[in-house]
């Protein structure tokens, strides 16, 4: 989620929360110096109450991207060592152990950037969840 | 007992029998080591992964006038000229001048030599750029240009130091926070190690003493045919040995060569290190013959049997102590987790299992399709 900075300062997802009955669990929140708050969070509920938390999040202002969002794993580039699984914290990259193949389970990846380092090959690239962060990419 | 000729004259009438090293470790397993030399003519191995000491040498063909260059880029990369007017070397490890390197923090070293290498395998154009100081023969004294491979007038890749034989694993034991190194990122308190080896597909763990490998071997190398032209640099074939013979650490070494315009991108990638350089991945295959059931018990090497020192890199390694912390196997670094002085340590592969397979795979079809004989050494290395 993004927050454009005259959203920040209002507790909006703890009234998506209890509007719509929806855990909301914060892997990750930053403020940027030009005030644009980003968060990384788990969204857990009935698929109407998800629905309803996420539009009204969007009615206040706010970005809301899906985990779809995060990385871009480029198959043509990737040489399938296996070095962004050997350090992903969550195993949204994994390598088959019959096929020694990576594939990459978007719905676990908690968009920490540590496979964009981790990956030698330009195979991993960052999404749009960190488009204009300066420093992760 | 076989000879290398006798296995040539085999490929040739289309009877030999190829395997790749993966299946060979089973005929063994299934039939002991005699009865499969007896059956299998050749194991095919590989290794794909970050070899540093690589790079290209180069001839553009002259230009009219001509030059001779005393400096030369090529994509911006500086490659060496000190060699005749229009010879460069183009090392894998170069940078552009202008890249910040670690000046503000760990580099991403995004083109480098590798990448230019890359580039012309792929068949993009490269931007030559190159001055001559100016002599009567050699008038020209600035000469900018594009290039794709097949303008090149030759172009042979020459690897002074790769396939390393066994390699160390790296942990960051000692030091307070992460550090960059060539072999990755690594955490403190030794929270995860790399390694960087094809293990039981390796070439030179399938031939320890190297009986079937010397100057003159045919190999696969880049996706195209090589040769090994030596001892590679830092070869040390003298490393303490286990009970089966395979050395506990990195020992031998290959210097390679072949000519680039055969091979293909697949299996040579320009690498971005972050906060170390670029470099380039390669891929080699070596044939190994099974003359004898010797060479069948080598080629049925398993990762167990394969043990690699850990090393610290936050102090031993860039201190040159020649410490090791302990010694573990590789299927236990393929498994994912090491324990380490009681500790279970995440692993980190840096060599494709995958993209060695492939390599396995298709230096048995260049064989079996009779597009590649063996050729045995002329000369041994020095072990």
């Amino acid at each position: 989620m993004e927050f454009p900075p005259e959203s920040v300062g209002k507790p909006l997802v703890s009234r998506a929360a209890r509007s719509f009955d929806v855990e909301i669990n914060i892997l990750r929140a930053e403020i940027s110096p030009s005030e644009v708050g980003r968060m990384l969070a788990v969204l857990e509920g009935s698929q109407a109450g998800i629905e309803a938390a996420v539009d009204f999040l969007r009615a206040g202002g706010v970005r809301v991207l899906p985990p779809e969002g995060s990385l871009v794993h480029d198959g043509d580039l990737c040489v399938h060592c296996g070095a962004c699984a050997g350090q992903c914290p969550t195993g949204a990259f994994s390598m088959d152990p019959e096929s020694f193949e990576v594939g990459l389970d978007l719905s676990a990846c908690i968009a920490c950037g540590i496979c964009l380092e981790a990956c030698s090959y330009g195979a991993v690239r960052p999404g749009a969840v960190f488009a204009g962060k300066g420093g992760a990419e | 007992m076989k000879t290398i000729e006798e296995i040539n004259g085999r490929i040739r009438e289309g009877r030999a029998v190829v395997v790749t090293a993966s299946e060979m470790k089973l005929i063994v397993e299934r039939e002991g080591p005699r009865a499969s030399a007896e059956r299998v003519d050749v194991v095919t191995t590989g290794t794909f992964a970050p070899m540093c000491s690589s790079g290209l040498l180069l001839n553009t063909g002259h230009s009219s006038p001509r030059i001779r260059y005393s400096r030369a880029w090529l994509n911006g990369v500086p490659a060496y000229a000190g060699l005749a007017a229009v010879d460069l070397f183009l090392g894998a490890t170069a940078l552009p001048e202008e890249d910040p390197r670690n000046a503000a923090g760990p580099g991403r070293f995004r083109y480098g030599g590798g990448h230019v290498i890359e580039d012309l395998v792929r068949g993009r154009e490269v931007r030559l750029r190159a001055e001559g100081y100016g002599t009567d023969c050699y008038p020209l004294r600035e000469l900018v240009r594009t290039t794709t491979l097949d303008g090149l007038r030759s172009a042979t890749l020459l690897n002074p130091r790769n396939c390393y034989q066994n390699y160390a694993v790296a942990v960051n034991l000692r030091g307070a926070r992460p550090i960059h190194t060539y072999m990755g990122t690594l955490m403190p308190g030794a929270a995860n190690a790399s390694f960087c080896s094809a293990g039981e597909l390796s070439p030179l763990l399938n031939d320890p003493f190297l009986r079937t490998i010397g100057v003159g071997t045919r190999i696969f190398l880049g996706g195209g045919t090589g040769v090994v032209i030596g001892a590679g640099t830092q070869h040390s074939p003298g490393v303490e040995r286990n009970a089966r013979g395979l050395p506990i650490g990195g020992a031998a070494t290959l210097a390679v060569s072949g000519d680039l315009k055969r091979m293909a991108p697949e299996f040579l990638r320009g690498v971005s290190v972050t906060g170390y350089g670029a470099s380039l991945a390669v891929g080699i295959g070596i044939p190994i013959p099974v003359l004898d059931e010797e060479m069948a018990f080598r080629t049925a090497v398993r990762d167990v049997d394969i043990q690699a020192p850990v090393v610290d890199y936050s102090e031993d390694y860039p201190g040159g102590t020649g410490e090791v912390l302990g010694h573990v196997d590789y299927a236990a670094l393929r498994s994912g987790s090491i324990t380490l002085a009681g500790r279970t340590v995440r692993t980190v592969p840096l060599s494709s299992v995958r993209a060695a397979a492939r390599i396995c795979a298709g230096l048995r079809r260049m064989i079996v399709e009779d597009r590649m004989t063996l050729a045995g050494p002329v000369e041994p290395l020095p072990g």
